[in-house]
């Protein structure tokens, strides 16, 4: 073992993000309250900005991508633990724009809780910790750092997710993340064991090469069990079927801006830690494409039809990430199918992930636009009454009835994005992300998910376009037929407006899903559809 | 120009999305300045293409003019590329025409936040034009799928009392076609490497085996058969246009339902040929059973609304026999029937909106007879929509619909001979039950003693105050005389569609290929 090397330039994105970290940290001991809450989401959206910036920089420069690199004077090529190449970029630039966007939704909470109930500093702390943890999974070339960018990314979250209070729905959602999180993790590091156990390596492309040529390799059925390990514990993060069941209820329980994390930066943080693992995976495993095929083929379907029955619209969106999720891994599924000259699977996931991120961060934040305008504080008092099962808090498809008349423009850009994750016109860029999808299903000959993932646009189309429904539907017809729950929650809107900076978080959302429906090279044309792997 | 006429409608919907809700006036003019504004830049496409040869000689499948093309979604080749030829220039125009008249028409029945209704059937313009005028596949399913939204909006909002149920039912039917349809146009692309129409239509098929030609022309088939709509398919279709307000129907009618028919005619033959001429006998019996079933239906309904969406089908089973027959003649008279049934059952579906906002019902039982007697301007428009409905030779709908028969006599070598003749006949005796309830709608409605329905609410009934207003004549004149004007020089539209229908039969459905 020699001394490792370590070239300063790749850890850029990290780096950046450590500082903000270590002001916000700072800053929360000195600032004032008042100042607090507004300065501290502030100051870390900032930081995501000035990352997403340096990995943007950093992808088109000439500089060494990798860093921690083992000595090369081994025999051997050199591996680094941490690679900011093209495919690493990409996704370090997806996740700190989502990561920013989330903590413009933060800073508005934040400054809705005027009585300083939510802590802001360690608010805007488990954020910005989190979102290091996704950047280092999605440049890490070996299992260590993948497992430490893993945890990273998700011990965090544990805390963010409770950050409701006045409800039980927070802790009971934290506790269950945590639970999930914890097992999922104990059947990855089962998993890695057995690999190293197999190779006596960790670098992703080490195992690749041992794997492939089965030297040395003594049981290639432990390494088929290893396969399935890592595989589902990764399942687990990024809540595929039948690895979901965390999801739903722990969405409700957070804030929605934590629930729009989730379901954005820490599922790509998720597939970008499967991108990682997919060289050794299948050359560890023949069968894993067709397990990563079956995972897709049961998430979207089981995540589209029980989303059909969702009255909530978070658990609603929950479910369809949930679906969204069998998307992504279609891509992954024909990774080791026959190539194509212009795009590859994992390019084709890394595409689809940039414009699910986009439309899913836009959804959320609408819903969290809803939800601050409508009487949050009736809805918590009967929640802390309500102990027993998981409250419905935030806002419903029928609270949401008629929106568009007080709030058109929140109202608009929501069917957009609803369209969007849809992949439908006229949000274009979710059909171009689906057919982008489609086709590297159809390439990689996995024709049949090409067509799950067509019959499954038709599925999902009903519960997003009845939501969008909703908006739009003439309130005074809803009064006379609604229910008096109904009629209570449309009465109890106050019609007070919605924060400042969620509307222009929300305005800058749609119109960068509508500009880059005409022009999809913005989005789809940016990502590194060739990469044939992680690198 | 291509891009004018997309872009207009384009910008004006965006525009007026963007508008103050709470104007009632301006939004209307607006709409209806961009509607003319597209309409004029359509026109201008017209003289280039008066008697084209459309490639017949050049022995080309598709000659397009006015063409765009560039790149927009370079990783998958995916490319705006429009154009315009005999074929869609009709539709095109036809689409414009409509909308503009909608756009009118919302002087006469005002909708509530017109700048939303405006701005969603300029969408829905947006949609119809780009799928008349797309080259490339991607961007062709895109525009088929555009159309959707705005219409389903227009359903639900604004429509009547069962609006939501329809709506959603008209979703989930086009968006399982549309399914379809993306799996044949990935068929498609997956074998051939190309999304671009020019180019696929030269190949004629090569290169695509028979198998997948069977496979992506049956998606096809389906996606298209929804929208068209196609025996069985149709269920959708008769809800969607009885709860749809006044314009959505007209516009259902008279543009949505032709884009299906265009993309068979545009993509699932050329692109297609051997899928085309296995499938086309089913095509065939599956559109005369429509005839049948729908002539049939229409003498059970009781409301206008719901009759004249069953005649629809009807009309549309003549269409698709017209391609199913693989012929020109066959072709030609499908697109023109295309086009004399959405002026005919536009300006069909206009009347019945008048009628209904006079009688607050469409139920003949409730409205009563002698209609004529009461209201004789509406009453003489009606009869007169019915019987070019009907296909009384010298109006627009007895051309397309007798050429189709014909066609069916005469089917593409290689095609079951007596079968199609069987069908010829079955088609023919359909045409003469449409006729019977037509004749019987009017019986009931229009002429006959003045019998005041239940339903009659109406301020001054019988006097001319209730009769067709000024800005309703504007709606229905220029219909009226477009029908009239195809129905005695049907040259009107074959002279455009005969020359890209001749290249198209030669250069891809000729048995000597």
């Amino acid at each position: 073992m020699t001394v490792q090397s370590i070239t300063w330039a790749p850890l850029a994105p990290v780096l950046v993000l450590v500082a903000g970290l270590v002001f916000v940290l700072l800053a929360d001991l000195m600032l004032p309250l008042g100042v607090r809450r507004m300065v501290l989401p502030a100051v870390s959206a900032v930081t995501c900005l000035g990352a997403a910036g340096s990995a943007a920089w950093l992808r088109g420069g000439p500089g060494p991508p990798g860093t921690f690199c083992s000595s090369p004077g081994s025999g051997s090529a050199s591996r680094c633990a941490y690679v900011l190449g093209d495919t690493a970029g990409f996704l370090t630039v997806v996740l700190c724009l989502a990561a920013a966007a989330v903590l413009v939704l933060a800073l508005a909470q934040l400054r809705a809780d005027v009585e300083g109930v939510t802590p802001a500093g360690e608010y805007c702390l488990v954020l910005l910790a989190a979102t290091i943890g996704a950047v280092i999974v999605a440049g890490s070339r070996d299992l260590i750092t993948l497992v430490v960018g893993l945890e990273t990314l998700t011990v965090p979250l544990y805390a963010a997710v409770a950050f409701r209070r006045g409800s039980n729905a927070g802790p009971e959602a934290a506790l269950t993340l945590l639970v999930v999180s914890v097992t999922s993790t104990a059947l990855m590091l089962l998993g890695i064991g057995f690999l190293y156990g197999l190779t006596g390596t960790m670098h992703v492309d080490a195992l690749a090469e041992v794997l492939t040529a089965g030297g040395g390799v003594g049981d290639l059925a432990l390494a088929d069990v290893a396969v399935v390990l890592l595989l589902a514990g990764l399942a687990f993060k990024v809540g595929a079927v039948p690895f979901h069941v965390w999801a739903p209820s722990t969405y409700q329980g957070a804030p929605i801006p934590v629930a729009a994390y989730l379901s954005s930066v820490s599922k790509a943080g998720g597939i970008a830690g499967l991108i990682v693992v997919l060289p050794a995976v299948s050359a560890g495993s023949p069968a894993a494409a067709t397990w990563i095929a079956l995972l897709a083929a049961v998430s979207m379907t089981v995540g589209n039809l029980v989303a059909m029955r969702q009255r909530h619209l978070v658990r609603l969106l929950a479910w369809s990430g949930i679906a969204q999720t069998g998307y992504l891994l279609v891509g992954l599924a024909v990774l080791s199918g026959r190539s194509d000259q212009a795009l590859s699977g994992a390019g084709a996931t890394l595409a689809y992930l940039a414009v699910y991120v986009l439309m899913t961060v836009g959804a959320f934040a609408c819903v969290a636009a809803i939800n601050g305008t409508s009487d949050t504080v009736a809805t918590s008092d009967t929640a802390t009454t309500d102990t027993g099962r998981a409250v419905s808090e935030g806002p419903s498809v029928e609270s949401v009835r008629g929106l568009a008349t007080e709030h058109p423009r929140i109202a608009a850009a929501f069917a957009l994005f609803l369209i969007g994750l849809a992949g439908l016109p006229p949000a274009l860029l979710g059909l171009f992300g689906k057919v982008v999808v489609v086709r590297a299903a159809f390439t990689g000959d996995a024709g049949w998910l090409g067509i799950l993932v067509a019959l499954n646009t038709v599925l999902a189309f009903v519960y997003y376009l009845r939501v969008a429904a909703a908006l739009f539907a003439r309130t005074g017809a809803a009064k006379e037929s609604a229910s008096p729950l109904a009629t209570t929650l449309v009465g109890a809107r106050p019609g007070r407006s919605v924060p400042a900076a969620m509307g222009v978080l929300v305005a800058a959302l749609a119109l960068a899903a509508l500009v880059a429906g005409f022009w999809p090279d913005l989005i789809i044309g940016a990502a590194p559809l060739l990469s044939p792997f992680g690198e | 120009m291509s891009l004018v006429v997309l872009g207009l409608p384009l910008l004006g919907c965006l525009v007026l999305a963007l508008w103050p809700p709470g104007a009632d006036l301006s939004p209307r003019i607006f709409g209806t300045v961009i509607a003319a504004a597209t309409l004029l830049a359509a026109l201008f496409m017209l003289p280039g293409l008066r008697g084209d040869d459309g490639g017949a000689d050049t022995g080309r499948a598709l000659n397009p003019r006015h063409e765009v093309d560039l790149p927009w979604l370079s990783v998958i080749d995916v490319r705006l590329h429009l154009g315009v030829d005999g074929i869609s220039l009709p539709l095109i125009l036809l689409t414009a025409l409509l909308t503009l008249l909608g756009m009118v028409h919302n002087w006469v029945e005002r909708p509530d936040r017109p700048a939303l209704f405006c701005s969603l059937v300029l969408l829905l313009e947006v949609g119809a034009l780009g799928t008349f005028m797309a080259l490339d596949l991607v961007l062709f399913f895109a525009a088929f799928e555009v159309v959707l939204i705005p219409m389903y909006f227009l359903i639900s909002r604004w429509g009547g009392p069962g609006a939501a149920a329809a709506a959603l039912k008209f979703a989930v039917y086009t968006l399982a076609g549309s399914a379809a349809l993306l799996i044949g146009l990935v068929f498609i692309y997956a074998s051939t490497g190309s999304f671009d129409l020019v180019e696929l239509s030269e190949r004629g098929g090569a290169g695509i085996s028979t198998a997948v030609q069977l496979a992506a022309f049956g998606a096809l088939f389906v996606g298209f058969a929804v929208k068209s709509p196609l025996w069985p398919l149709h269920t959708w279709l008769p809800p969607a246009h009885t709860e749809a307000p006044t314009v959505g129907s007209v516009l259902l009618a008279g543009v949505q339902l032709k884009m299906g028919t265009y993309g068979l005619v545009r993509i699932a033959l050329p692109v297609l040929p051997e899928g085309a001429r296995a499938l086309a006998p089913i095509l065939a019996v599956l559109a005369v059973t429509g005839i049948v079933v729908a002539a049939l239906a229409c003498y059970t309904q009781n409301e206008l609304k719901r009759l004249i969406a069953y005649s629809s089908v009807g009309h549309m089973g003549f269409v698709l026999l017209g391609v199913s027959t693989l012929t020109t003649v066959g072709i030609n008279a499908a697109l023109l029937a295309n086009v004399a049934h959405g002026l005919i059952t536009g300006l069909l579906f206009f009347l019945v909106g008048a009628v209904k906002s006079r009688f607050h019902t469409g139920e003949l039982d409730e409205l009563g007879s002698g209609l004529w007697a009461r209201l004789p301007r509406l009453g003489f428009v009606l009869v007169f929509a019915c019987v070019a409905s009907l296909g009384l030779p010298g109006l627009a709908g007895f051309w397309g619909e007798a050429m189709a028969v014909y066609a069916a006599l005469h089917p593409a070598v290689g095609l079951p001979g007596p079968l199609f003749g069987v069908l010829a006949v079955v088609a023919a005796a359909g045409a003469v039950l449409t006729a019977v309830y037509f004749l019987r709608l009017l019986r009931r409605l229009v002429v006959g003693p003045v019998v005041v329905g239940a339903g009659h609410r109406v301020q001054g009934a019988g006097s001319r105050t209730a009769d067709i207003w000024v800005t309703e004549r504007v709606v229905h004149v220029p219909l009226l005389l477009l029908t009239l004007a195809l129905g005695l020089y049907p040259a009107v539209v074959l002279g455009l569609t005969e020359g890209p229908v001749a290249g198209l039969v030669e250069a891809v459905l000729a048995p000597s290929r």
